[in-house]
């Protein structure tokens, strides 16, 4: 046995170009690759994560949220939730970050040609479709239509609210904006106060030629995929991405197992029909 | 065949040698605790039938090893890689049981993804197993899982402790080297074979596990277990790690998953109660690997029966696993 590669958890370094909120507990983060050579030979595909580092903080995990043909920079978006997010928080433009990845496998982009997409988002869940979004509109003659149902506990909490509002004047694709039926509910015309499940009904999108592609919190998935299940739709036209703990992302901590299956290596990706058949811990 | 035949005294005054030209970890007591020690000066290496406390697991996944350190100023980063162990390692008189580990668990951190901290540490180490030819201690159920331990023959070096002294065979070139310093004539050693254990347990528990996922039984399985963790820390194959940053350097320490916070996230727990936790310890040994590896991630080395705080017998959970059963009414509450 040789040891022939090197360290595998030393990081890239990248620099935050640009940092903007998207919500009171919410920044994504734009950051370049320090060497030019690793940025240069970088790829990536949608669906795919990292591991980002906070040196003194920690590591952790969050997906690659610009698309693959929005080149020479990641982006990611953070919830500020404990110590290593909080450190990232308090990053600025100038300050340096760890990159491990691009990790996982990626969604099913050639499989998605000349299909109809329907992009269902719930909370910081956009985030993943959002590289896979942006990936889609920016080869666009390659798709039939194209649908985003997006939904947040409230309008604040909504995320990429530029992206949306261009979506919004984009014949690109359609929109359709949510947020909770909690009391006082205050929202614009254009955003509907329901959750998901009832606009589906409402709907009934035809499951002939199309992929549902969905992220959010567990519950909405779960939700989601009852009601397209409901309206006929085959566990195999449902894709989502799974979020489980994650430390090493290479198949070697355990820490994101769910079952026989790693979730680093053979996801975070997975049609509905693939997840049915794991033991439900996720 | 002929073997390499050595008295005791013949062993310590190799080892006094070896220790004095290469690193040489064996089980040595201090403080009344037997553990895989560094042969410095003094301490008697133990060379009768007793068990270590820790395994020589963490000869290579170290409980706490430094991946990197760091200085970190405003807007520079430099990474520095952890100094080299350079030296070569002797691993003396660890059990079959332990080496079935390493060899299991080279499948984890060479899928895909080598691991260069684990294969370094692999390649530089020259282990020589002391044979089992009857259950080490009462615990030992390596043979009830049809392990043969009687050999090794992912070891460097096996040695056979016989009423007459001990006999030696080298396997691989490494072995031969480290040979080299015990004195003692070769002679035609007799036939070992493992006396069989007392009992034997069915191993193939994959599918049936896996069927009986959802049965309530799982609650019964190991009720007392506390979350402690200690199994994992003593037992040779649980290999989960974390990843931390501490004053300057980035760690990879043991992490265990019996306890609560091992897939804990902000919003959303998979593992809420402790039953489910076990199950994913034995389900992770007994199926996940199995079908993921094609080995079961256990050796039946028994320490994790030595040291549970809860007195809780892992052969009685294998028994147990044997007898699960669909649930009546289904579902988890
Ligand atoms: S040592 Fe015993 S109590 Fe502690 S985690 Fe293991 S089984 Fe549970
Ligand atoms: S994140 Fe470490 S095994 Fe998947």
């Amino acid at each position: 046995m040789t040891a022939e590669n090197g360290n595998l958890y030393k990081p890239h370094i990248v620099t935050v170009t640009e940092v903007w909120e998207e919500t009171p507990t919410i920044k994504t983060f734009r950051m370049v690759f320090d060497d030019p050579k690793v940025g240069d030979n970088f790829t990536f595909k949608a669906g795919q994560f990292g591991e980002y580092s906070v040196f003194g903080e920690g590591e952790a995990t969050f997906c690659i949220a610009n698309s693959p043909t929005r080149k020479g920079y990641i982006e990611c978006s953070v919830k500020e939730v404990a110590r290593m997010t909080h450190g990232l928080h308090l990053l600025d433009v100038g300050d340096k970050v760890g990159f491990r990845g691009p990790y996982g496998n990626w969604f099913p982009l050639e499989e998605m040609k000349g299909k109809k997409l329907m992009f269902i988002g719930g909370g910081i869940g956009l985030a993943p479709l959002r590289s896979l979004i942006q990936n889609v509109l920016d080869t666009r003659k390659d798709f039939d239509q194209v649908d985003i149902i997006y939904a947040a506990r409230c309008e604040e909490e909504f995320v990429y609210k530029r992206e949306i509002e261009e979506w919004k004047a984009s014949s690109d694709c359609g929109l359709c904006l949510a947020v909770d039926p909690i009391p006082d509910q205050v929202c614009g015309d254009d955003v509907r106060v329901s959750f998901i499940p009832p606009i589906l009904e409402e709907m009934k999108p035809n499951p002939k030629n199309r992929i549902v592609i969905t992220c959010g919190p567990p519950i909405m998935i779960k939700l989601v995929t009852a009601k397209l299940e409901e309206l006929g739709w085959p566990a195999e036209q449902i894709i989502t991405t799974l979020e489980m703990k994650m430390k090493c992302g290479l198949g070697k901590c355990g820490r994101c197992n769910i079952g026989s299956t790693y979730v680093c290596k053979d996801g975070p990706v997975f049609t509905y029909e693939q997840i049915r058949s794991f033991p439900q811990e996720y | 065949m002929k073997m390499q035949k050595l008295s005791e005294d013949d062993i310590r005054a190799g080892l006094d040698k070896l220790s004095r030209e290469t690193v040489v970890y064996a089980p040595m007591e201090q403080e009344g605790r037997l553990d895989f020690r560094k042969m410095e000066k003094g301490g008697e290496v133990e060379l009768g039938a007793r068990k270590t406390i820790m395994s020589a697991k963490k000869l290579f996944l170290p409980q706490a090893e430094e991946l990197f350190s760091f200085k970190a100023g405003k807007h520079s980063v430099e990474m520095i890689d952890p100094p080299k162990d350079e030296e070569p390692l002797v691993l003396f008189a660890c059990r079959p049981c332990e080496m079935r580990a390493l060899e299991i668990m080279d499948k984890v951190f060479n899928w895909d993804y080598a691991d260069f901290q684990w294969n370094e540490r692999r390649a530089r180490a020259t282990i020589i197993v002391f044979a089992c030819l009857e259950p080490l201690t009462e615990t030992c159920f390596c043979n009830s899982l049809g392990i043969d331990s009687s050999r090794s023959d992912g070891a460097d070096a096996i040695i056979y402790t016989t009423a007459e002294g001990f006999f030696a065979r080298a396997h691989s070139e490494k072995g031969k080297k480290a040979l080299k310093v015990f004195v003692g004539k070769d002679e035609e050693a007799p036939e070992f074979t493992t006396r069989d254990f007392p009992e034997k347990f069915n191993t193939d528990l994959q599918e049936k596990m896996m069927e009986n996922f959802e049965s309530p039984t799982w609650k019964e399985i190991a009720p007392a277990c506390i979350g402690c963790g200690i199994c994992t820390f003593v037992c040779p194959t649980c290999h989960c790690f974390d990843i931390q940053d501490e004053g300057g350097r980035r760690v990879r320490l043991w992490d265990y998953c019996t306890g609560a916070d091992f897939t804990l996230m902000l919003a959303h727990q998979p593992r809420p109660t402790q039953y489910r936790r076990y199950r994913q310890k034995v389900m992770h040994k007994y199926s996940y690997y199995p079908t993921r590896f094609g080995e079961i991630l256990c050796t039946g080395c028994g320490r994790c029966i030595d040291q549970c705080p809860q007195n809780i017998d892992f052969r009685e959970v294998l028994k147990k696993c044997n007898r699960l059963a669909p649930a009546e009414t289904g579902g988890e509450e």
